[in-house]
């Protein structure tokens, strides 16, 4: 056996070869369609197991605890599950379009009257999963968010518990400044039992309505090119993931600098209308 | 079915308000599978973990999809979840393999070494070679001649400078021309 150097392009051809075959023979044997499936199932399961966690960790509310119970598949007892009628005068759909309004609005005070104690709050969350919705309205005006809704209608109902859909369009980041958007699809689910909103979920579709490709992604690599430092406070990654960051620091960024966009694509628009 | 045997069954929120992230994520899953589990052989050892390595990058993917907020970043989340998740299985792996080594007299684990690299053709000696890399050095080393990634994406992948990637890339190599030099 003897020593014999091999030139570095050589090398890397014979790396990427050996890679490339490598994973081939992986991805020969595996099957997409066959495992997709269980996937969504586990996906599904999980989706449950973590409400009863959540659900036991705050056992000592009653209305916490009957929603983590409907939330994860058991059946209320017989008098749980009765018909009761509404503790308030307004019906479910009143409650979750105050709600709407309230949030379309920036009004956490308002938004929070007819939130139960421990309301499940799934419309912004920190990395741990916290809710951030009330921190998040403050960068939503900032960042002029808007909620346009349409009418809210009853989805299900079970006993006194009824869900209500809310679906709304969107502009936001000034998209309404410069002409694109509004945004569709969207949607606030709403859980009302008995006059108190026990649950709500906000469902953006930003990959599918178009907010994304048109809005936040030319935005986001703009400010990265433009304002690195504003970037790195405004925007969190987390796991390869951005997310706004609603702390003052960074919503006073926000602030400043949708006016800077705003400013420079209506320099962009006197630059385009300008004779010769 | 009752009222409450409906809701229980569907779940309140769970599944009514998320059919969009569902079948969202259902699309990625059938698009990005594969080519994942390719990317995942190359940073575990057997083909069962690089499976269960991507099947729990969907999970999170699942699971955070309401943070998604850019067109490219759910398949640059998986991207990363899988490099991090093949580390974590190797590490296990690693670890293992080490307490095994102790339990072997060692001349005869080298003597069985030697006779795996002999005894296989070049390619086997280099995916050999490549796995007993440390794993940083391996992850640059697949980042960047199976995904073809910059240094810069490298880095960003890895969450370390770019002169950590070239410090680790440059050491990958010698160790594999090494490697290779002494198998001539």
């Amino acid at each position: 056996m003897t020593n014999k150097a091999i030139p570095d392009d050589e090398l890397e051809r014979r790396i990427a070869g050996v890679l490339h075959d490598r994973a081939e023979a992986a991805m020969s044997q595996t099957d997409t369609e066959r495992r997709l499936p269980p996937f969504i199932a586990d996906t599904n399961a999980a989706a449950r197991r973590h409400r009863v966690t959540w659900g036991l960790s705050v056992v000592a509310v009653g209305a916490a605890v009957i929603l983590a119970l409907v939330l994860t598949g058991v059946p209320l007892s017989s008098d749980q599950s009765e018909t009761q009628e509404p503790a308030r005068d307004r019906s479910p759909v009143d409650v979750a379009a105050d709600f709407v309004d309230a949030f379309a609005g920036y009004d956490p005070v308002r938004a929070s009257k007819d939130l139960a104690v421990d309301a499940e709050m799934k419309i912004w969350e920190d990395a741990d999963g916290t809710s951030e919705w009330q921190r998040g309205l403050v960068w939503a005006e900032a960042v002029g968010f808007k909620v346009l809704p349409s009418e809210c209608a009853p989805e299900q109902r079970t006993g006194s518990r009824t869900m209500v859909r809310c679906p709304f369009a969107l502009h936001s980041l000034g998209s309404d400044r410069i002409g694109r958007g509004p945004y569709p699809d969207n949607a606030f689910y709403v859980v009302v039992d008995k006059g108190e909103i026990v649950a709500t979920e906000m469902v953006v579709p930003s990959e599918t309505n178009g907010f994304r490709d048109e809005v936040w992604d030319p935005f986001a690599q703009w400010l990265q090119r433009e304002y690195p430092a504003d970037f790195a406070v405004m925007i969190r990654d987390v796991d390869g993931v951005q997310v706004p960051s609603f702390t003052g620091d960074s919503i006073t960024r926000w602030r400043h600098r949708i006016v800077s966009w705003l400013a420079l694509h209506q320099a962009l628009r006197n630059t385009a209308s300008s004779p010769g | 079915m009752s009222e409450v045997g409906q809701l229980s069954e569907v779940g309140v929120i769970g599944r009514q308000s998320l059919p969009a992230r569902h079948d969202a994520v259902a699309a990625l899953f059938r698009a990005h599978h594969r080519r994942l589990v390719g990317l995942a052989s190359l940073l575990c050892d057997d083909r069962a973990t690089a499976e269960d390595v991507v099947q729990e990058a969907f999970a999170g993917l699942f699971r955070r999809w309401w943070q998604l907020r850019d067109p490219h970043s759910a398949v640059a989340y998986l991207n990363k979840a899988v490099v991090n998740g093949g580390r974590d299985h190797l590490r296990q792996g690693q670890r293992s393999d080490t307490s095994m080594r102790r339990m072997v007299p060692q001349s005869e684990a080298l003597s069985s070494a030697e006779q795996d690299v002999v005894a296989n053709d070049e390619a086997d000696r280099m995916w050999r070679a490549i796995t007993l890399l440390p794993h940083r050095q391996r992850q640059v080393l697949v980042l960047r001649y199976y995904l073809d990634q910059s240094e810069a994406e490298i880095a960003e992948t890895l969450d370390v400078s770019r002169g950590s990637v070239k410090r680790h890339a440059s050491r990958g190599l010698a160790a594999l021309a090494r490697h290779l030099e002494v198998a001539l």
